[in-house]
């Protein structure tokens, strides 16, 4: 009898040491080298901060005034880099005077002015900086592409209109040789010249007509490349008028 | 008390039944009797450590406890300044929020007056180059009419290849429409 009450009581002091080996520990030291993880800011990715509340692609839009013979008549560009800017040859063409206004009202006064004649591209120079330039785009856009179009329609306030890539057409003009690209980012006299935007803020192409469908047909950045590339394609564009009484 | 045939009466029965078995002829010489005494006392031994192990246990259980209880004030003091800091910093960040809000607006109205003022001084400046185009244009006019008047007041000179009478045609055309063209122009701009 008294065999199993010894046998359940070794169990028992056995099972009590062997649970000892369980027992919870004291509390460590608090650690004094945690350093917590800082989540990554997303400054940097907004991209659109300016020191004047006004977009790189603001900035780089200027409206241009061709002072002609007989008449005035105003259109768009944008920088290319400091001192140079790409527009329309037809909004430099009969010129007297050329001059730019940037977005803030600063004039501009233009030294030079190149004309294309693959495309109704124009190239001109100015003595004092304009600001940034644009960033060309790789490639030209295809069917579907979101874009922006920044510019001065009518001559007036600086705006931007979005639309979407149609796809590649003939020039409905004839002013260009191969293809151009329609989009339909509603334009309006006076935004030739104005550049088309992609989602990432590049150029894509040169906006140079509308039709009556408000259709906008733009040149692409691919053309403009081969214009850049090849000054032999550039024409200097003369600035005089013959009088009118001789 | 009398044992009873089959009854179980311990102590001296049993006893009696062991020495009964002691004697027993042809069984073990050896002696059953300390062994109950060794195993008793093992019990207890057993049994006493048994109860210091729980007396150890239970001291360390204590120590322990007020350890962790101690660590678990000091977590939550720690906690509750985290929570402040937290509430602290929420507030500062909905009190920068709503500045940057206002600073938007403000930016925002600032850069649409901008684009007013560079639009009005656009157009200012376009119409300051048609107005020189137009003292240009009437500057010749006048000039060409002042030569016709040469022409005419002085038997001397003439106009190589015209007549004066074509001249003054021309001219007075050019003239004429200089002057149309400014009265649309002042039409235009309203005065």
């Amino acid at each position: 009898m008294r065999s199993p009450r010894l046998l359940v009581a070794a169990c028992a002091v056995a099972g009590l040491l062997a649970g000892c080996a369980a027992l919870p520990d004291a509390p460590g030291g608090l650690p004094s080298n945690y350093v917590p993880s800082v989540p990554a800011s997303d400054v940097a990715l907004q991209g659109n901060l300016s020191p004047d509340g006004f977009s790189v692609a603001q900035r780089m839009t200027v409206r241009v005034r061709n002072v002609g013979c007989d008449s005035l008549k105003t259109g768009t560009g944008f920088a290319y880099d400091a001192h140079t800017l790409i527009t329309n040859r037809h909004v430099v063409e009969d010129t007297r005077k050329l001059q730019v206004t940037t977005y803030d009202g600063r004039t501009i006064a233009v030294t030079a002015a190149s004309v294309a004649a693959v495309a109704d591209l124009a190239i001109i120079t100015t003595e004092e900086a304009i600001g940034p330039g644009a960033v060309l785009a790789q490639e030209d856009p295809v069917e579907g592409d979101a874009v922006t179009v920044v510019g001065y329609p009518n001559g007036g306030r600086l705006t931007s209109v979005s639309g979407v890539v149609l796809g590649a057409t003939g020039d409905p003009l004839g002013a260009a040789l191969g293809a151009v690209l329609a989009t339909t980012a509603p334009v309006e006299p006076g935004s030739s010249g104005s550049p088309v935007l992609n989602e990432r803020g590049e150029v894509v192409g040169v906006i140079y007509a509308k039709n009556e469908a408000e259709q906008s047909f733009m040149v692409p950045v691919s053309l403009l490349r081969t214009l850049l590339d090849e000054e032999q394609l550039l024409v200097p564009q003369q600035q005089n008028c013959t009088s009118s009484l001789t | 008390m009398t044992d009873q045939p089959g009854t179980s009466a311990p102590g001296p029965h049993d006893e009696h039944d062991v020495a009964t078995q002691q004697t027993a002829p042809g069984e073990s010489p050896a002696s059953p009797q300390p062994r109950p005494r060794l195993l008793r006392r093992f019990g207890w031994v057993l049994a006493g450590l048994g109860v210091l192990g729980l007396v150890g246990l239970s001291a360390y259980l204590i120590v322990v406890s007020r350890e962790w209880s101690s660590r678990a004030d000091e977590l939550t003091l720690i906690s509750r300044d985290l929570g402040q800091q937290v509430a602290d910093a929420e507030a500062a960040k909905a009190d920068a929020e709503a500045r940057m809000v206002a600073a938007q607006v403000e930016l925002d109205n600032a850069t649409s007056r901008i684009s007013d003022l560079a639009n009005e001084e656009a157009h200012a400046n376009d119409r300051e180059s048609v107005l020189i185009g137009y003292v240009d244009a009437m500057i010749s006019c006048a000039d060409s009419r002042q030569e016709l008047i040469d022409v005419l007041t002085d038997s001397r000179l003439y106009f190589p290849g015209k007549t004066s009478h074509q001249v003054e045609m021309e001219v007075t055309a050019y003239c004429d429409g200089v002057a149309a063209d400014f009265s649309a122009f002042k039409e235009e701009i309203g005065q």
